[in-house]
């Protein structure tokens, strides 16, 4: 019996193994689908998993900053928006679950919103290397407002412990100081 | 009879600013990429019109008519945008419309500041068969003093030997011609510059 044990750990390591060699082997390209599947279906928890976290962090940099400008003025729409009211509740709110409550009450919240991501029709297209990044080209199809939309977009995704991540596709923190002026917060240019 | 000069005056200056040498044959689709967004920065509008996919400009044209006709439909049958009716835009030819469309567009926003600090740099390509190619870039927006990065995607098919900007079909062509940026740019120094009119404006509409 125990010698069938001693076989057995090089197989049970194996198996123990295999999940997280899968994910390392994921190329840009399969995450960048299953992002997209995971917002098409409504999975923010899944969706803000797969984002980087230097992306997740400038989300939330970007929603303190603006919790500390406004939401003294209005509560009760931060805690509409994001769950908490004040910009210290944000502060304590890991990064990944910030994201995921904004999908939620962004994305989520609209009906006409979600019909219109069920419906898009994403189909990768392949990637383009740089550095450390890979921009991942991808075919949204997708019909709004009576509109048939056709469009080649671009996901960037870098490495983060071994896994592509999904990065954000503009800088938010360029843009939060070109929003300085409203938010009486950002650098100087 | 005032509108019909007008087209046929804006039609033959359109048409006089056309430029006369033809893309480079061999061009990679990255060079007629850098080529394009020179042409963005510098608002040559007949350059970047010539840039364009015709099958692209075509398909706009054909998707704007419905919207045009039924904007001059609204003002009894008289003018439509741009001052010009239904009828004299659908005579131009594709590119002498989408170059109205731009003068219109670039004169509605203030673009002139974004358009000469625009930095854009291409990442890369990704061949899709001989003829089609998408090219990713990366631009820097000046918003407000501040430099924005975004990645976006021109995508390049090529017409008698030369590559084209192919912005898709529909009105959706608009945005993709690597517009986006630039219009995104305009809106919010609109914005940031704009707000306190925008307050004027929603008190006195209260």
């Amino acid at each position: 019996m125990r010698r069938y044990g001693v076989r057995l750990l090089p197989l049970m390591l194996v198996l123990a193994v295999l999940p997280a060699r899968l994910a390392a082997q994921d190329t840009p390209e399969r995450v960048v689908q299953r992002y997209y599947e995971a917002i098409k279906a409504g999975d923010y928890a899944a969706t803000a998993a797969m984002m980087h976290p230097e992306a997740l962090d400038q989300i939330k940099t970007m929603f303190t900053s603006m919790a500390a400008a406004f939401a003294d003025q209005d509560p009760d729409e931060m805690e509409q928006f994001l769950g908490v009211r004040t910009a210290a509740d944000l502060e304590k709110l890991p990064a990944q679950e910030v994201f995921a409550r904004m999908l939620k009450s962004t994305v989520g919240a609209q009906e006409e919103l979600r019909q219109v991501l069920a419906t898009a029709e994403v189909t990768v297209l392949g990637s383009v290397p740089e550095g450390e990044t890979s921009h991942v080209l991808y075919r949204n199809k997708m019909s709004m407002m009576g509109m048939e939309m056709n469009q080649v977009q671009v996901a960037s995704v870098k490495r983060h412990e071994g896994q592509w991540k999904v990065l954000l596709t503009a800088d938010l923190s360029g843009m939060m100081g070109a929003l300085g002026g409203l938010t009486g917060g950002g650098d100087e240019p | 009879m005032r509108t019909l000069i007008r087209t046929a005056a804006l039609a033959a200056a359109l048409l006089s600013l056309a430029p006369a040498a033809a893309a480079a044959q061999t061009q990679t689709p990255e060079q007629a990429a850098r080529a394009y967004f020179q042409h963005l920065r510098a608002g040559d509008i007949s350059a970047i019109a010539q840039a364009m996919h015709p099958a692209a400009l075509q398909s706009l044209k054909d998707s704007l008519m419905p919207l045009v006709a039924e904007i001059s439909a609204r003002h009894g049958g008289g003018e439509g945008p741009m001052g010009m009716d239904a009828g004299a835009m659908g005579a131009l030819a594709p590119d002498a419309l989408y170059q109205l469309m731009l003068m219109g567009l670039f004169s509605e926003i203030d673009l002139q500041a974004a358009q000469g600090a625009l930095d854009i740099r291409p990442l890369g390509t990704l061949p899709a068969g001989p003829d089609l190619a998408h090219v990713v870039y990366a631009v820097t927006l000046p918003v407000a003093g501040h430099g924005v990065e975004m990645k976006q995607v021109l995508t390049m098919r090529r017409h008698e030997g030369a590559w084209k900007v192919d912005s898709g079909t529909g009105i959706s062509a608009l945005v993709n011609s690597g517009l986006l940026p630039l219009l995104f740019s305009a809106a919010v120094a609109e914005e940031l510059g704009g707000d306190d009119d925008e307050d004027e404006d929603d008190d006195g509409g209260r």
